[in-house]
């Protein structure tokens, strides 16, 4: 079988697919792609459109930037550039063009191919390329299609992701010409004319983002696919400037919903009695709780508390157990606070610490 | 008689009616039945104003036909083609208190209305001989016809009423003058530099006791001159038309109640003159040679017996013969007065005078600031800043001292012309006959110069937001091709050597 060549498909998928996924704009899918030629991708390959290239490094630079002080980034490389081919395919099997004769099973087959495929695509070795590939994918459920729906006094018609004709357009108000633009998102679109399950596609969605763990990471409020805890996230976390990477991405969601998320994933770490892991994610909550504690204890004033564990719900679970780790955490090294500081912090981490998850632990870990 | 047509029913009784594709009951032909002849004017209007008729002219027959009883009423058939247009028509029969019918020869059927929305048919047909036989639900009636009706004959017969808003209209027109007018006319036009064409129709005497044929001057104009309006209208022997459509034109002042336009019943290469006061139009069968306006400017030769060309023994200054302009009072009234000159001594009071000014009076004046002083302008009058020396617009670009005039009285272009200004520079002539010009462009809202300006501190927010604003990532869907999944293959197995 010849080797395939996949030089052409990368520069398409780069102008009209990646750029666009990075700094915005109209993005066009390619040809679905499949894993032989996915694999096969070169990494830093020069850009066709140089212009192009270096908006997007810029880009990617800015995004990067809202995290670690980082001033440039390598072309993407071999693994990114099979997690692009993957991803275009991903969004591909939605494409309601699947909902005919003979093609209804392609994208079950596609699905199927594309988790073959993230199996071969290699973890993050280093916290510098879980942040590379965060800037590349870090705005994948930003990806939005428009779905027009056009009617007029003798009919009516629905565009899913292409603009109506002109003509289906004209004299409005003589026509009686009513449009009504639906965006719907990235997990909108299987149930939004694709023949695709659901839950494959999320299935899939959620692989992938195994393999940019601080994106998984960084949209950990997601409604779908749930956040879990994987070894990609477990790996980003476990490490000192993986971890710090973290935090300052969680901090840029929002609170309640970040706690709910995070706790949901980390009580089923519990669940399966996955304690190395349990404790590499207390590590995070704890130092993620400390930092709320020390911004609430530097307002000065009457602080109030970080509020205690009470009806055993997702959200709590974080705070408590968080919280449990902070007070550990400064038991045993200080945290750089003095003791006034630190007085007023173990205060704030107080009644979390002693409710629900946080006393539970406590009773597990024997003090 | 009649029974409505129920749906999915295939079988109907009258015959050449059939169902269209939507299932309405449809014959060859359509038939619109109005009482006199001032309803089928009123259906003629109310149905032009909208459609054209050029659809409906090849097959539209109007004819007045006679009852049994002896009443005379108006019909009008057409090819009915589709329910679209049949529902157009008997929309604006029903306005006009007509019925519709739709049949193919002879018996006609009421059309459907909001009773039967497909149709009615006939239980019963009545034997007659007569060429036309209506079914309607409130009576069923025969009729012969009696003759037929020219729809351009009744169109030139119907009088244009008054409207006076047709005085105002430019655009193209038509100038018909008495013969000996003619001339005068176009030289007339020639030195205004009016552009157009001319030509001279003939009609035949309108007694027996003229001699020969009537002439008549017919000019063509593209545009006249908003000062000429009055004239072409006001002065005897001169008749001012304005286009109604191809080949038909209408005298100003004066409105057809059917929309010309959409009758082509007027041969577009012949010209019809519907003239107002019930008087008869004027016809061209063809419309005659036509030829440039400028073509008939007056043409003098010098008096014969003097040498070709006077050759010069020395060359001299030529004496002088223009006299200087003078500006002298007018015992006439003020009016147009809508520009002021403020000298510079008095801008301080024109300061103190804004805060008692109406916003309407800031809004609308505008103000252009000289070393020699400020000049106001405003279009709907000056009086409401009470400083300064008023100044009426003699020229659009021209304006002179109020309660003044010039001398020699000459047009308002000629002296334009003479001060020799170019089109961007406003003129002043005070009453010294002293010119002041200055940039149109100068002139600029008061409102806009009168506050002072504040010392302001730039606020970049809004550009540095703008800057790191996110395009959205919009998906687009292409067509997936033929085989989309034609260049799908799984990664190659480890044992492969993947």
């Amino acid at each position: 079988m010849a080797k395939p060549d996949p030089g052409p498909i990368q520069d398409v998928l780069f102008s009209t697919f990646l750029a666009p996924l990075v700094i915005g704009g109209p993005m066009h899918l390619h040809k679905p792609i499949g894993g032989l030629v996915a694999l096969a991708m070169e990494g830093d390959r020069p850009y066709p459109d140089p212009d192009l290239g270096s908006h997007m490094q810029l880009a990617r630079v800015r995004i990067a930037r809202a995290l670690a002080p980082v001033d440039r980034f390598e072309a993407p490389t071999s693994a990114e550039w099979a997690m692009t081919a993957v991803l275009n395919d991903l969004i591909q099997s939605t494409h309601p063009g699947f909902d005919a004769v003979f093609r209804r099973s392609s994208p079950a087959k596609l699905l199927t191919i594309l988790d073959e495929t993230l199996d071969r695509v290699p973890a993050c070795a280093t916290v510098g390329e879980a942040l590379s590939r965060h800037t590349l994918f870090s705005r994948v459920f930003d990806v939005t299609r428009t779905d027009v729906s056009l009617s007029w006094w003798t009919g009516k018609e629905t565009f899913l992701g292409t603009e109506p004709p002109a003509r289906l357009k004209a004299w409005p108000e003589i026509r009686r010409v009513n449009e009504t633009r639906l965006p719907r998102t990235l997990v909108e679109l299987p149930t939004g004319g694709g023949v695709v399950q659901s839950t494959s596609f999320l299935s899939t969605l959620n692989k992938f983002l195994q393999v940019t763990p601080l994106t998984d990471l960084a949209q950990a409020n997601r409604k779908e696919p749930a956040f879990q805890w994987s070894t990609g996230t477990l790996g980003l976390v476990a490490s000192r400037n993986g971890r710090t990477l973290a935090i300052r991405a969680l901090a840029n969601l929002p609170e309640g919903a970040t706690d709910d998320a995070l706790g949901a994933a980390t009580r089923l770490l519990v669940e399966r009695k996955a304690w190395q892991a349990l404790g590499i994610v207390l590590e995070l909550l704890g130092e993620r709780l400390l930092s709320r504690a020390v911004r609430i204890a530097s307002k000065g004033g009457d602080a109030t508390p970080i509020a205690e564990d009470k009806d055993g719900g997702a959200s709590g679970f974080t705070r408590s157990a968080g919280a449990f780790a902070a007070q550990r955490f400064i038991a045993t090294t200080g945290a750089g606070l003095g003791t006034e500081e630190r007085a007023r912090v173990l205060a704030l981490l107080g009644p979390a610490a002693g409710s629900g998850a946080g006393k539970a632990l406590a009773q597990l870990l024997g003090g | 008689m009649l029974e409505r047509i129920a749906l999915h029913q295939t079988r109907l009784r009258t015959p050449g009616l059939g169902l269209e594709g939507k299932g309405v009951a449809l014959g060859a032909k359509g038939l619109v039945l109005l009482p006199s002849i001032d309803r089928l004017v009123a259906w003629l209007s109310v149905y032009t104003r909208e459609h054209s008729l050029e659809d409906l002219m090849p097959s539209m027959e109007i004819e007045l036909v006679r009852s049994k009883l002896g009443t005379r009423e108006i019909t009008l058939s057409f090819a009915a083609e589709s329910s679209d247009r049949m529902d157009r028509v008997a929309e604006t029969a029903r306005l006009v208190g007509g019925f519709t019918f739709t049949g193919t020869s002879r018996h006609y059927v009421q059309y459907r209305d909001a009773s039967a929305p497909f149709g009615y048919d006939a239980t019963q047909l009545l034997p007659t001989e007569l060429p036309l036989c209506l079914y309607h639900d409130k009576f069923t009636q025969m009729y012969e016809v009696d003759k037929k009706v020219d729809l351009r004959a009744l169109l030139l017969r119907l009088m244009p009423h008054v409207d006076p808003s047709t005085n105002d209209d430019m655009g193209p027109r038509f100038i018909v003058a008495e013969q000996g007018l003619g001339p005068a006319l176009i030289h007339y036009f020639v030195r205004s530099r009016v552009e157009g064409e001319v030509s001279v129709g003939e009609w035949p005497p309108e007694s027996a006791f003229d001699e020969g044929p009537v002439r008549r001057y017919v000019l063509r104009l593209p545009e006249l001159p908003k000062r000429m309006l009055t004239l072409m209208r006001l002065t005897p022997g001169i008749t001012t038309f304005l286009p109604a459509g191809p080949g038909v034109a209408v005298e100003q002042g004066y409105r057809h109640p059917v929309a010309l336009r959409a009758c082509p019943v007027f041969d577009p290469n012949g010209l019809v003159l519907l003239r107002g006061r019930g008087v008869d139009p004027w016809t061209l069968e063809r419309t005659p040679q036509m030829g440039d306006l400028r073509a008939f400017a007056r043409v003098e030769l010098r008096a014969d017996g003097r040498p070709d060309a006077l050759t010069a023994q020395s060359t001299s200054r030529p004496d002088a013969v223009r006299v200087p302009l003078r500006v002298v009072p007018s015992p006439s009234p003020w009016k147009n007065v809508t520009a002021s000159w403020v000298a510079p001594e008095q801008l301080s009071l024109l300061r103190r005078l804004a805060y008692v000014l109406p916003h309407d009076t800031i809004a609308r004046t505008r103000i252009a600031i000289t070393p020699k002083g400020a000049f106001l302008r405003a279009a709907m009058g000056i009086e409401a800043v009470p400083i300064g020396t008023f100044f009426y617009e003699f020229h659009p670009s021209l304006f002179l001292p109020a309660g003044y005039d010039v001398t020699p009285a000459v047009a308002p272009e000629v002296l334009h012309r003479a001060l020799g200004a170019p089109a961007s520079q406003v003129l002043f002539v005070d009453n010294l006959a002293r010119a002041m010009s200055v940039e149109e462009s100068a002139f600029v809202p008061l409102e806009t110069v009168l506050l002072e300006s504040k010392p302001w501190e730039p606020v970049v927010a809004d550009t540095i937001e703008k800057a790191l604003a996110e395009k959205t990532v919009d998906l687009k869907l292409d067509a997936l091709g033929a085989f989309p999944m034609s260049a799908v293959d799984p990664p190659k197995s480890a044992a492969d050597g993947g």
